[in-house]
């Protein structure tokens, strides 16, 4: 047990150091760091650059806030039948959910923190898609397997993957949450320091099955490139065949919880027990991807 | 054909680098064309064209000098060609053109991308100031990178 742990540790230091080495790393590191960066200013500019007011641009951020949300938990009805809704007080648990993101948290950073649950997913298979098709490719997994297990040449790549994803969200959040406080300074430290290490555990947790599932792309298809296109393509094909199925049998959206587009966003919600099951779904997420990976890997002709 | 020892790494840096060389150049023909046509503005001359107008105007209200923009200009000049050549020497693996014309590059970057958050108005920085931290942050991971990561590859 210990030897594997330690060949689990030693894969997966190899693993990052490989990252940074390697052109996929390299362009991972990069587009989500500019990425995020670009997401902060998306969501800052119109308030810094003096486009709008604070307050109406809190309002506007409440309302679209509102229907995103709405649309995420597959309410019924199209975003401007969904806003008559909620100025009615029909959808009012969507509307107070909205409010607690806007008016009792800092709320640039939970607009910063929404979007990047959205553009996350599709960034994440970049740092995962060689990590083991990059070796079948080259055949240089023949020269590994003779001195080690597939089990820990598996977890240790998924750990590896794993640390690099979080390091790279840690600094963009830090980036992101220093900046808001000290440059623009609508948020005191005291509201932005917890918010901010809550809204980073959140994108840790959601980052997980994610890169789970690049590990399982990248076991499965035996070309880098088209475990890059299947995870990259599996994250935006989910949600719009789910969407677009709804219209045509209500039942059907539920094929958004194929991943966890279904509930990533309750990482946020305002209730304990809401975001703790959220952060299990996400767990089993993973472990789901993970056990069929290691499966599929076992059994592979390599 | 042999295969090539070049980690991809530094393939993906050269790439890059390529793509800041040509923006960091762009960027840099701007300011010169400004400076000449804020001289233009103050010698009396009719700017033609109602945005460049509006652009110039913008220019002289935040009190920059012509010698500003082309100091602009000229270090936006020397990122571009330190760039441009270190995309040969991270190819070749030289030490002296991939290295540390990176390193130029990097620096001339981050001074430039400064000097115009100081300098510059804000409607012409396109964004607020988090895009510049964004702008700063290619030019110090590729220090990092050359400097730490590509140390032991660029020796030829």
């Amino acid at each position: 047990m210990t030897t594997m742990l330690r060949q689990i540790l030693i894969h997966a230091r190899n693993s990052m150091s490989h990252s940074l080495r390697s052109g996929s790393g390299v362009v991972f590191i990069v587009l989500t760091i500019l990425a995020g960066l670009a997401l902060a200013n998306l969501a800052f500019a119109p308030i810094e650059l003096g486009f709008i007011e604070l307050e109406q641009f809190r309002d506007n951020a409440a309302q679209g806030i509102g229907v995103v949300l709405s649309l995420a938990t597959l309410q019924q009805g199209d975003p401007d039948s969904i806003v008559g809704r909620m100025e009615s007080g029909e959808l009012v648990e969507m509307t107070m959910w909205a409010r607690y993101l806007v008016l009792e948290k800092p709320m640039l950073l939970s607009i910063t923190v929404l979007l990047l649950g959205l553009v996350l997913p599709l960034l994440l298979p970049l740092g995962t898609y060689t990590a083991i098709s990059g070796d079948v490719q080259h055949r240089s997994i023949r020269y590994l397997l003779p001195r080690t297990t597939r089990s820990s040449l598996l977890l240790g790549r998924l750990l590896g993957c794993l640390l690099l994803a979080w390091m790279l969200i840690g600094a963009l959040m830090a980036a992101i949450v220093l900046y808001l406080g000290i440059v623009l300074s609508l948020d005191s430290w005291d509201e932005l320091i917890p918010w901010g290490l809550r809204c980073t555990g959140a994108l840790l947790f959601l980052s997980f099955p994610y890169v789970c599932l690049g590990i399982l792309c990248s076991t499965i298809c035996r070309v880098p490139l088209v475990a890059l296109f299947a995870s990259a393509g599996v994250a935006v094909a989910v949600p719009v065949i789910a969407f677009s199925a709804r219209a045509a049998w209500e039942p059907l959206g539920n094929l958004l919880y194929l991943l966890p587009w279904g509930y990533s966003h309750q990482l946020l919600s305002p209730d304990a027990q809401t975001v703790s099951m959220a952060m299990l779904y996400c767990l089993g997420h993973g472990l789901i991807f993970i056990s069929i990976a290691h499966h599929q890997f076992r059994k592979a002709d390599l | 054909m042999a295969i090539s020892d070049r980690p991809g790494g530094l393939t993906a840096l050269a790439v890059l680098n390529g793509f800041f060389a040509l923006a960091s150049g762009a960027g840099a023909l701007q300011r010169f064309i400004d400076e000449s046509r804020v001289g233009d503005h103050l010698a009396g001359e009719l700017i033609p064209g109602r945005w460049i107008r509006r652009r110039i105007e913008a220019l002289v209200e935040s009190g920059i000098e012509q010698v500003d923009l082309q100091l602009l200009g000229a270090i936006g000049i020397v990122a571009a060609l330190a760039l441009a050549l270190s995309v040969w020497g991270l190819l070749a693996r030289k030490k002296w053109a991939g290295r540390w014309c990176s390193t130029v590059g990097a620096i001339s970057l981050g001074t430039v991308s400064v000097l115009a958050m100081i300098w510059l108005p804000h409607s012409m920085i396109r964004g607020s100031g988090i895009s510049i931290v964004r702008q700063l942050f290619y030019p110090l991971f590729m220090l990092f990178l050359v400097q730490v990561i590509f140390r032991k590859d660029l020796v030829r």
